[in-house]
């Protein structure tokens, strides 16, 4: 089994809130803050530095672009991102580029978890050195297919393949 | 005693050899404002004189070269439209006579009475003046007779007749031939009302005959029919013609096909709504997705908290997902159908595409055993395309072929080098061995939400056919018996 992560979640929707504290553990990982906007957010990750952040984009006072941001400035933290829009992302890479992965909304367990996956390995390597393209040529189970963006050198979502 | 008024000015031609005679006529001529040039040989006149400006010549009966009777038939080469009037004393009245048979205008006796001369030379004026003024009239009338038949716009004349059956047509120009399909023959006798047929607004016509009855212009636009029955829309404007009493003799109406106008208003129309539409669905898409999300979280919360021993509850939530997935891949293909696409074309190879999105349908192609058959006969597959988009085509082509096939069977995908209007293209053919699809139903395949499968959202056929448009590209069914179908596509090589 593979290390349990810290991780940080945001969402505005309670319901998400909610279903980050019930699945995350079951994934094996521990919930160490639950924020609902981007400010609790950065409060809570400058504070509790999570190996991991999983957030929302569009909430109310700091959105989750500008907030995970400022936290990989302080210390390096891997960042996933979910969220009902595809071009998030499709930003200047400044704002973009400290993302290691992006989730679709509405996404399952399944790809949830390949989604944390996807966001460790990719900072892994990140943090060894300089970054190579390393995309999976075909996930293995098309059900189980996670909708990620590898930020801006991503050809497209998986779910619109 | 002279009651004619006076003609305007002539060039007149003296051919005499009398001098007193000469002088005299001179006198005459002059006193009444006409020019004159005087010759006293008829080779003299012929050598020097300007033919183009005579007007009228007059001509002695005997010259020292010859008589008028000879010269007479050179005359009429020499200038046609002047009248040559003789001048002959009585003992040549007999040769004058003659010399009128063979085309003299008129003859004056010597020794010459002003009086008769003035007469003669009023009348002449009078006459050209009139055959001019004709002249003129006849090129106007040609003038506008061509102009009408030739308007682009068609010209419809009518007499007044407002009864039942109602104006006959009169006259008709090239346009309303060229826009009605009937014969010119054909309209003549009728009433425009053969133009007219059920979508012919009554009201508008009412108004019409009103407007006539009153003797005011009328203007509408209405739809009108051809001679094949198709319908066609017409802008028309008919305005009385009265005579110079007032009376209205006839009306002329303008005839504009606004068809292809109309059709373009439509288009834009058409284009602004689905514009309209295609934003709507998009935002609708996207916010859809929060909902959902709610609701998978929350599904996949419930089956946790059920645990294995709800078997029949866990089935219920697994159909509440199943339920859930449809609509999201319904709402994705929505969007993906609505919203603005931009190509990103590059060199790439479509038959790598095709073994690549061929792999990805493991899950469908796999379970019923199906088979890929590759028949290629194009010099490569090399195209200037998206490879995401077309692998989009491909996979909407062989999923379609995949759900038509029976087990065990092969999917043919066959390639040809062809053209299009633009340059050489590529030409696939997947083709299945499924139970094909129904002629009437062959032309709506790639409308949105058409389908004929239980499952699937009817977008992807149209999808596929949007795609392969934007890529200058056509797709379409292909016209073969025996079982299952085969549908063609054909990508430019190049991007255009």
């Amino acid at each position: 089994m593979k290390s349990p992560l810290r991780i940080a979640v945001a969402d505005d929707e309670p319901e998400l809130r909610k279903y980050f504290t019930v699945i995350l553990p079951r994934l094996g990982h521990e919930v160490v803050s639950v924020a609902a906007n981007g400010q609790e957010l950065l409060e809570q990750c400058l504070a509790l530095r999570p190996d991991l952040i999983i957030t929302d984009v569009t909430m109310p006072q700091l959105d989750g672009l500008t907030a995970t941001r400022t936290v990989a400035r302080t210390y390096p933290v891997a960042v996933m991102v979910v969220s009902g829009y595809d071009d998030d992302l499709t930003l200047e890479p400044e704002v973009a580029d400290h993302i290691q992965a992006h989730l679709i909304k509405p996404f399952t367990m399944a790809q949830l978890n390949a989604g944390i996956e996807l966001a460790i390995q990719r900072f892994a390597e990140q943090q060894r050195g300089p970054r190579v393209e390393q995309l999976p040529a075909a996930w293995p189970d098309e059900q189980t297919k996670p909708a990620y963006c590898a930020g801006r050198s991503a050809q497209g979502h998986a779910n619109e393949a | 005693m002279n009651t004619l008024p006076p003609a305007d000015s002539l060039h007149v031609l003296l051919i005499e050899d009398d001098a007193d005679t000469q002088a005299n006529l001179a006198d005459i001529l002059d006193l009444d404002g006409h020019r004159l040039t005087a010759y006293g040989t008829f080779s003299q006149a012929v050598a020097e004189v300007d033919w183009q400006a005579i007007s009228t010549v007059i001509l002695d009966w005997k010259l020292p070269d010859g008589s008028a009777g000879e010269f007479l038939p050179r005359l009429h080469r020499l200038a046609p439209h002047a009248p040559v009037v003789i001048v002959t004393g009585y003992p040549d009245l007999q040769g004058a006579i003659e010399a009128l048979r063979s085309g003299a205008y008129d003859y004056i006796l010597k020794p010459v009475n002003p009086d008769v001369l003035r007469a003669t030379l009023t009348r002449i004026g009078r006459q050209q003046q009139t055959e001019a003024a004709l002249r003129q009239s006849e090129q106007k009338r040609q003038l506008l007779a061509e102009a009408v038949r030739n308007l682009a716009e068609g010209v419809i004349i009518t007499d007044a007749d407002l009864n039942a059956p109602g104006p006959h047509i009169v006259f008709v120009n090239d346009a309303v031939t060229r826009i009605t399909g009937y014969s010119a023959e054909e309209l003549f006798g009728n009433s425009p009302r053969i133009l007219q047929g059920p979508g012919t607004d009554p009201k508008a016509l009412q108004r019409l005959k009103e407007s006539l009855t009153r003797g005011d212009t009328f203007s509408a636009e209405l739809i009108n029919y051809r001679k094949d029955g198709s319908p066609y829309h017409v802008e028309v404007l008919i305005s009385p013609v009265r005579n110079a009493g007032g009376e209205i003799t006839h009306y002329v109406a303008a005839h504009r096909d606004i068809t292809q106008l109309k059709q373009a208003q439509e288009k834009a129309m058409q284009a602004a709504r689905l514009a309209a539409i295609g934003q709507m669905v998009t935002g609708l898409a996207h916010e859809s997705r929060n909902a959902l999300q709610r609701s998978q979280a929350c599904l996949e919360m419930l089956a946790l908290e059920l645990g294995e021993d709800r078997a029949d509850l866990l089935d219920l939530v697994a159909r509440v997902q199943r339920a859930q997935n449809d609509l999201h891949r319904l709402y994705e293909e929505v969007r993906d159908y609505a919203a603005p696409r931009l190509l990103k074309r590059e060199v790439c190879d479509i038959a790598q595409v095709w073994r690549g999105i061929w792999t990805h349908l493991k899950h469908l192609h796999e379970p019923k055993r199906l088979g890929l058959v590759e028949d290629l006969q194009a010099s490569n597959h090399t195209c200037h395309a998206d490879p995401f988009a077309i692998g989009q085509v491909l996979r909407n082509l062989l999923e379609n072929a995949i759900a038509a096939s029976p087990e065990e069977a092969e999917i043919r995908i066959s390639s040809q080098d062809t053209a299009l209007e633009r340059g050489p293209a590529l030409q696939i053919i997947v083709s299945d061995k499924g139970e094909g699809i129904a002629a009437d139903v062959r032309a709506r395949v790639f409308e949105p939400f058409f389908t004929t499968k239980t499952k699937g959202t009817g977008l992807g056929m149209a999808i596929a056919k949007r795609i392969v448009e934007e890529h200058g590209g056509r797709i379409g069914i292909c016209d073969t018996d025996g079982p299952g179908v085969a549908f063609h596509f054909e990508l430019p090589r190049e991007a255009s």
